[in-house]
């Protein structure tokens, strides 16, 4: 039994608390009193995780055992999730391709021929050799690369097909391989509860024509929140597209889920409790916070993207859509849920060095933005951690630094967009027509390893519900000029971000910050936490 | 006595007969006449043969640290196993011994399995714009493993010519046939340099496989993790009087493949299928070539047979 997710109170003796600050950390000293949420400690790993996959394909739910739907002649198409999953990649074997090794045995041993495995990027970019290598193994990768093996491509017409529209007027198109097969079977990597379900094939396999229905400042605003997918409209859309979309080509899904065993043992302090560190933790920590603080950025940034996750398989569930995703999201509580009583007027977090769409990149502004508004605000479920009106402290060095190949028109939504307006819903209408279809960025993302034009407009409107909902953002350490264009304040010192929200929310307010990563969700509950009045 | 007092004892008993050695070797250095100074311009390249290494004072040295420093540190930390030890009995120099490369590791590791008599006639060509670039590595190298350099950059030739020279006084050499390390480990293509020496001194050549270095110390790791390692020894190969260097070349690529796949027990981890290398593709026909392009494969064909090829065991 792994111990639970726990809410611990900043005493006069407690030790000082580890922030990450993008690819530092810093220790740091929160006023007595300030609540800490810390993750749950690690569920043991399934002792044999092959021949948990085997079973699961050989009895899935709500479906024929997967061997029964293979048969000679037939068009199979498999698609995996991309480099956003899981984070940080995990160590060799990845999940991914002890799922692909299983499967792919059953085809060969019904005597499929035509069999096509495609990287479900939708409009991230395209995976390298070397990254696909990695997610799929060695051995499939030698035996379909590059031929049948391939990234995704959401600008190909030859290569999309519409399915048809929802009720709700939402066009459904996706890859005409995998909606010309006989079976596409779909690999997830439920990494947090916004993963998996309907999402993965309406979104993954999905072009801009179909995924501007659910993402937009209108949908993001009514998803409360994304880890919490019953009251999220998001998942609402994809889910009714996913319908849609079953009706048309067969699905069989294979979803995983992983324990939250992100460090490797040489950074095992990120994974513990500062409490509980042993002296080792404690000068590790110190080395690293002093090490990373004084590198060049991208020495440092080069240090913890090499770190590869030792992440366990704890669940594996196959078959159905529905069903699948209501048993891995069940699995996935099991691991991550916390529960926490009342929301507070400040909630602090320290944006770590990886997010989806850096694996070995850049965390520019913009991607800081999506990252603290985005994914940490909506780590909960019920109510947000910060109540309305309250200021969300970030820490990050925020500098002015993007990477040029992955993402070219973040820098032109930097530049040109964010210089105009900062409002989700001025920006989606004047701009984002004119990046989804710039003839510039649809070749960067078709022939080099770029986001989609329109990707940085996403990753805006993600913080739209936080936006609507927060009196304030600080961010501890950030660039000024950066802060300014992104709409934050910046302040030197934790204390000084303090100082700073007291004028929004008033005088000795409630403040909880967030240990995390590892990941975790808030079940977060009214009442039992006095919030400062305002 | 103590059992660590004895090995304390045996140590101490080695150190001194080696220095004792090593001292009665010395000589006092010759001092030729001056001579006029070469001009900068006519001066050896610096990957010039220093003889200084094979020198019975740097032999003796080369021992002690062997003995003492060198091989009690792959000891612990790769606890070394040697196969095939008796495909060497009756072997005399020179040999050319022809190991993969996946870590620095592989040539220490391979003279640590060699027998004493063998071993103390091998050098070990290393790169010269990477050993012999800096004068305290130089000395390392040449003082620890009879290195010489090995021009890879300018002057291919002269350096084989000078192995070659090598060869025919007598000595052994282990030569990478894959040229550099593999940044995966696995097995790269190999260079016909190994079958053309061997071809033109008709010394025979060893095909050894070296298992696990590429986990002990990667290529950019800056400090070896403990790992076990294995040094397989295959049958010496001999070039037959008609043969080409290249046909040559591929059976001792074969040769140290199936040491490798008989080491692991299964093949695929270690063997990607090889792709043709950018000259052949440039040729004409080849995939760069301008104009019509072959059709491709149909790669349907067959990917259940490669797939059930490569099951692991």
């Amino acid at each position: 039994m792994n111990r639970p997710g726990t809410v611990v109170e900043v005493g006069r003796s407690s030790p000082p608390t580890l922030v990450h600050n993008g690819d530092s950390v810093v220790l740091q000293r929160f006023p007595v009193g300030t609540r800490v949420v810390y993750p749950p400690d690690p569920l043991t790993g399934l002792r044999d995780p092959d021949g948990a996959i085997r079973r699961a394909l050989l009895n899935p739910l709500d479906s024929e055992p997967l061997p029964a739907l293979l048969h000679a002649g037939m068009r199979l198409t498999i698609a995996v999730d991309d480099i956003s999953l899981p984070l940080p990649p995990m160590r060799w074997p990845d999940v991914r391709s002890r799922v692909l090794e299983a499967v792919l045995d059953m085809a060969a041993d019904a005597g499929v021929e035509d069999v096509e495995i495609i990287i479900a990027t939708s409009l991230h970019r395209r995976m390298t050799e070397a990254e696909v290598l990695h997610a799929v193994g060695r051995r499939v990768f030698d035996a379909f690369w590059p031929d049948r093996l391939y990234n995704f491509d959401a600008e190909d017409p030859e290569a999309l097909v519409e399915l048809g529209t929802t009720e709700e007027g939402e066009v459904v198109e996706i890859s005409k391989r995998a909606a010309t097969s006989d079976l596409l079977v779909y690999v997830n990597i439920n990494l947090v509860a916004m993963d998996g379900g309907h999402k993965s094939v309406a979104v993954g396999l999905a072009p801009y024509r179909s995924l501007r229905h659910h993402h937009n400042v209108d949908t993001l605003r009514h998803t409360r929140s994304l880890m919490d997918p019953p009251r999220s409209a998001l998942h609402r859309s994809c889910t009714r597209m996913g319908r849609l979309l079953e009706t048309h080509v067969r699905v069989f899904k294979v979803e995983t889920t992983l324990n939250n065993d992100t460090f490797p043992a040489a950074l095992g302090f990120l994974n513990r409790r500062e409490s509980e560190w042993t002296v080792k933790d404690r000068a590790m920590a110190r080395v690293v916070a002093q090490a990373t603080a004084s590198m060049p950025p991208a020495q440092a940034r080069a240090v913890f993207q090499r770190t590869r996750a030792p992440y366990a398989l704890t669940g594996v569930f196959a078959g159905a859509t529905e069903p699948v995703h209501a048993r891995a999201l069940e699995s996935l509580y099991r691991q991550q849920a916390v529960p926490v009583r009342g929301q507070s007027d400040v909630l602090s977090v320290g944006i770590p060095y990886v997010g989806p769409y850096n694996v070995n990149s850049i965390m520019n502004p913009v991607l800081v933005h999506c990252m603290g508004l985005g994914y940490f605000f909506n780590l909960y479920r019920g109510m947000p951690l910060v109540r309305r009106g309250g200021v969300l402290i970030m820490t990050h060095p925020c500098r002015e630094e993007f990477h040029p190949v992955h993402h070219p028109s973040y820098i032109d939504f930097y530049e040109q967009v964010l210089s105009e307006t900062r409002d989700p819903e001025r920006i989606e209408v004047e701009y984002e027509e004119r990046f989804a279809s710039d003839a510039w960025y649809r070749q960067l993302y078709r022939r080099s390893h770029a986001y989609h034009g329109v990707h940085p407009f996403y990753m805006w409107y993600w913080g739209a519900h936080a936006l609507e909902h927060l009196g304030d953002v600080v961010v501890v350490g950030g660039d000024r000029a950066v802060c300014e264009r992104l709409g934050f304040r910046s302040a030197s010192t934790l204390d000084d971000a303090l100082e700073m929200a007291t004028q929004t929310v008033g005088p000795h307010p409630s403040v909880t910050h967030l240990h995390c990563p590892p990941l975790f969700v808030c079940d977060v509950e009214a009442g039992g936490f006095e919030a400062g009045a305002p | 006595m103590s059992r660590r007092a004895a090995r304390a004892g045996s140590a101490l008993r080695w150190a001194a007969e080696d220095t004792v050695r090593m001292l009665r070797a010395w000589r006092p250095p010759e001092r030729p006449e001056p001579v006029e100074q070469t001009p900068r311009d006519r001066r050896p390249p610096r990957s010039a043969e220093p003889t200084w290494g094979r020198s019975d004072t740097s032999a003796t040295v080369r021992r002690a640290i062997q003995r003492h420093g060198l091989f009690p540190l792959l000891d612990v930390l790769g606890r070394p196993t040697v196969v095939g030890l008796h495909h060497l009995q009756g072997a005399r120099p020179p040999l050319i011994l022809a190991p993969n490369h996946a870590s620095h590791a592989d040539a220490p590791l391979v003279l640590r399995a060699l027998p004493p008599a063998l071993r103390d006639d091998t050098l070990v060509p290393a790169a010269a714009d990477y050993f012999f670039k800096r004068r305290w590595l130089s000395v390392a190298v040449t003082l620890a493993m009879n290195a010489v350099p090995f021009d890879r950059r300018h002057d291919i030739a002269d350096s084989v010519r000078r192995l070659e020279r090598l060869l025919r006084h007598g000595h052994s050499i282990v030569l990478f046939p894959e040229g550099s390390r593999a940044r995966d480990g696995r097995l790269r293509g190999f260079k016909a340099g190994v079958a053309h020496l061997a071809c033109q001194t008709g010394a025979p050549v060893v095909p050894v496989y070296v298992q696990g270095t590429h986990a002990l110390l990667p290529p950019g790791a800056a400090l070896p993790r403990p790992s076990a390692v294995a040094v397989h020894f295959g049958h010496p190969l001999v070039a037959q009087p008609e043969e080409s260097a290249r046909a040559f070349n591929e059976r001792i690529e074969v040769a140290v493949a199936e040491l490798m796949t008989a080491a692991r027990g299964h093949a695929y981890r270690d063997t990607a299928p090889r792709r043709p290398g950018w000259r052949e593709r440039w040729r004409p026909g080849g995939a760069l070539a301008a104009g019509p392009q072959p059709e491709p494969p149909d790669a349907s064909e067959g990917w259940i047979a490669r797939w059930r090829s490569t099951t692991p065991r």
